[in-house]
């Protein structure tokens, strides 16, 4: 079997638009003062069918495969754009897994196509990790309640994918998906300030009432389906981080071998040298950490829980290492607010507690032996 | 269970597997305790059994009597008889040795050696540094005379691994230039039975004799023994380094996560310093967990890239060898803190498993980082190499 898409091609190409489309001065002014740029962004990723790169051909997607989506996740994350791509993804995802025709019909397309935005309703925090919505069900009409915290783009998306448990009062637990979208009477949304370009809001659902063809009923089950969101959540972050950890290299050296001190450029400095190498170690293994989850994911592998885990554990210490390395190359210039190395290190602080931390997937890394995963 | 690159090295793995099942690898015999590299310890007996099973010369040229399997199938037996703890240090030496004689080798050589080396009747040991020589190989002056006859060998080799057990060894030595230059260094293949070889093991750190000294004095060695050209061993020498450092240490990922799951078993039990019920102690696990996934990946994507057709990376590999290493003593280290005293034990030779072993490998792994090149000599060619910074 051939590959459809040819990962060098698919890089160069989206380099080639970010480097025009996310210039560091437009992400600063956006981290000013969020204008209408944003969503000047969102038009170009739209046309570039980004939103759609898992979603199905047929649905107008571009139906690329785990490991394709990734490089353009990673070249997102060079640049710190702030753009919805993955929420939309893993919104799009759940659907196409869980959902029945009618449902990829209504959602998928008009999502691929970026008309809508999508956002799965999942709170990040380990202790919090039990599913925060409830869902009554009453004949044919359901009643959803809960409030979610640190949702990515939250006050972008139109559409909600929202796990959601039945409580034990009403025959729960039960684990299901539902779909509610923006003009739901109840849905309100507030936006939690971060520090980075990552956009973060509260979702407060109360008592909305919607229909049983807003239930996604998950054929496959879904607590398997939420087992794969969140592995594919945590690659596909892991991804932006890793092009993140280029980025602070790229940044790193170029600004080394410019630099002069004591009449030479600081790049023949050893100390200076040993901290680029330091980046290039974190890039690589990022990047192939990434890479093999991603793989073990097109494959339907059943170590892709694992590999995700360690490809998020690893990029939640390798970004920030790669931040701290390059600060320390850049000095002074690299702590003012010109300077685009800030753009990196507020990513880096955000996203290591997105789509699970450090802790909470080093244990995901071993809560399954090899043996378990025959 | 390890994700395949291709089905075609799925079959290999499987097939790996079941030959160890069938003949436990603890049952042949050793000339020295495993130190840890992950290709298990010396033992010609293994060598044999693996050269049987055809895995010495799957992966090599179907014109030079080969399977012509892709470099993933070598990748996939060399991780499978490594978390089976098979005693393959041997093997690792004939495929490096192999590589260089099919790639740069003449066809007498290659009529000579490569049949035994496939079965597995011979060994082979690589000889490189000198007294004066080390991270600096281009001061190496053992020489080798042409007398219009044959090629005549004098000088001095150290820290020769398995020098002491192997048949023949691949040796760098000057037939122009002086010592510092790149230039005049040609390669051989020496039978180390010869008259004029003298060999004296060095006890390593845990006290096994897994290195050690050469002496040559007046060796013969015919013309067809020498390995590339005249003086033009250079390409050679760096083709086996480069061997090293990615099949020598695409092993330590499967070894340690071997390695690791007898830790989780030993802290199950009652008796260790640390209990495995202390959410801090999964959490130090867990991160040596994560490394060793991050460090197999980054090997099978350089297998993956070779398998592409595309450049070998050299910084890349240089990075995973410094990786794989750190990783080895990391993980002693993390031992050390989770079982305590139970984790300095000694063994007796040829232990396969336990936490006995854990003592041992804790030292070895000093050595390892050191071997094919220390990670200051592999972090100067990133520098250089990767990232085209100037030379200091």
């Amino acid at each position: 079997m051939s590959d459809a898409f040819d990962k060098a091609a698919l890089r160069d190409a989206a380099r080639s638009v970010l480097d025009s489309e996310v210039t560091p001065t437009k992400v600063r002014d956006h981290l000013l003062h969020s204008g209408p740029w944003r969503s000047v962004l969102h038009e170009k990723l739209a046309e570039l069918n980004w939103y759609g790169l898992l979603v199905p051909t047929e649905f107008s997607g571009l139906g690329a495969k785990v490991s394709d989506a990734v490089v353009v996740l990673e070249e997102l994350g060079r640049v710190a754009a702030p753009s919805a791509v993955l929420s939309s993804m893993l919104a799009t995802a759940v659907i196409d897994w869980a959902g029945d025709d009618a449902q990829k019909n209504r959602y998928l397309s008009s999502l691929a196509s970026g008309e809508v935005v999508g956002t799965v309703v999942a709170d990040h925090r380990p202790a919090r990790r039990d599913v925060a919505v409830d869902l009554i069900t009453e004949e044919e009409q359901c009643g959803v309640s809960g409030e979610v915290a640190f949702v990515p783009d939250a006050l972008s998306a139109d559409v909600f994918v929202v796990p959601v448990t039945r409580p034990r009062s009403h025959g729960g637990p039960e684990l299901r998906f539902v779909v509610l979208e923006r003009s739901d009477d109840g849905i309100d949304v507030a936006g939690s300030p971060a520090i980075g370009v990552d956009e973060l809001g509260t979702v407060r659902i109360e008592a909305v009432h919607v229909n049983a063809d807003r239930i996604l009923w998950a054929e496959s089950g879904s607590v398997a389906v939420m087992e794969d969101m969140r592995s594919l959540a945590a690659v596909g972050m892991a991804a932006q981080m890793a092009g993140g950890t280029q980025m602070a290299l790229d940044l790193s050296v170029a600004f080394a071998r410019e630099r002069e001190q004591s009449g030479k450029a600081v790049a023949t400095f050893s100390p200076v040298q040993d901290l680029c190498v330091e980046l290039f170690g974190l890039v690589g293994a990022t990047r192939a950490a990434v890479e093999r989850a991603a793989r073990a994911f097109d494959v339907r592998h059943p170590s892709r829980h694992r590999l995700a885990s360690v490809a998020k554990a690893w990029a939640n210490e390798a970004f920030m290492n790669a931040t701290e390395n390059a600060h320390r190359i850049h000095g002074a210039i690299g702590f003012s607010h010109e300077h685009p190395l800030h753009h990196l290190t507020r990513a880096a602080l955000v996203q290591r507690s997105l789509y699970g931390d450090t802790a909470e997937h080093s244990a995901r890394a071993i809560s399954t032996s090899l043996l378990q995963e025959d | 269970m390890m994700l395949a690159v291709s089905e075609r090295d799925a079959t290999w793995r499987e097939a790996v597997r079941d030959a160890l099942a069938a003949d436990p690898p603890h049952g042949h015999h050793v000339a020295h305790a495993d130190l840890g590299y992950g290709f298990g310890a010396w033992s010609p007996e293994f060598l044999q059994f693996a050269g049987r099973a055809g895995w010495i010369s799957a992966t090599w040229p179907k014109d030079v009597g080969g399977g012509g399997e892709p470099p993933s199938v070598r990748f996939a037996i060399l991780q499978e008889l490594a978390y089976g703890r098979a005693p393959a240090e041997a093997l690792f030496y004939s495929l490096a040795v192999a590589h260089c004689i099919y790639t740069h080798g003449n066809r007498e050589l290659q009529d000579e050696l490569l049949g035994p080396i496939a079965s597995g009747e011979i060994t082979f040991a690589e000889s490189f540094s000198e007294p004066g020589a080390g991270s600096d190989l281009f001061a190496l002056s053992t020489r080798a005379t042409d007398t219009g006859v044959h090629f005549q060998l004098d000088g001095q080799k150290i820290w020769t691994s398995n020098g002491a057990f192997a048949d023949f060894a691949l040796v760098a030595a000057r037939t122009g230039g002086d010592a510092g230059s790149h230039r005049g260094i040609s390669m051989f293949v020496v039978d180390l039975r010869d008259t004029g070889v003298e060999r004296r093991p060095i006890e390593d750190i845990t006290g096994e004799p897994s290195f050690s000294e050469i002496f040559f004095d007046g060796v013969v060695v015919p013309h067809h023994r020498l390995v590339g050209t005249v003086d033009g061993g250079l390409p050679v020498l760096l083709d086996a380094l480069e061997w090293d450092r990615l099949w020598a240490r695409c092993v330590k990922a499967p070894f340690l996560r071997r390695e690791l799951e007898d830790l989780i078993t030993q802290l199950q039990l009652t008796g260790t310093a640390r209990d495995w019920q202390d959410e801090s102690v999964r959490h130090e696990v867990g991160k040596l967990a994560v490394r060793i996934d991050v460090c197999d990946a980054m090997f099978e994507h350089a297998v993956l890239e070779i398998e592409a057709g595309n450049a070998t990376d050299t910084a890349a590999i240089s990075w995973a060898k410094i990786f794989a290493d750190d990783l080895g003593q990391r993980f002693y280290r993390t031992a050390s803190d989770l079982l305590g005293l139970a984790a300095a034990g000694t063994t007796e030779m040829g232990q396969f498993s336990g936490l006995e072993r854990f003592g041992h490998l804790s030292l070895a792994a000093h050595g390892l980082i050191l071997a094919g090149g220390t990670p200051e000599i592999q972090r100067a060619t990133i520098a250089s190499r990767g990232l085209g910074l100037p030379k200091l």
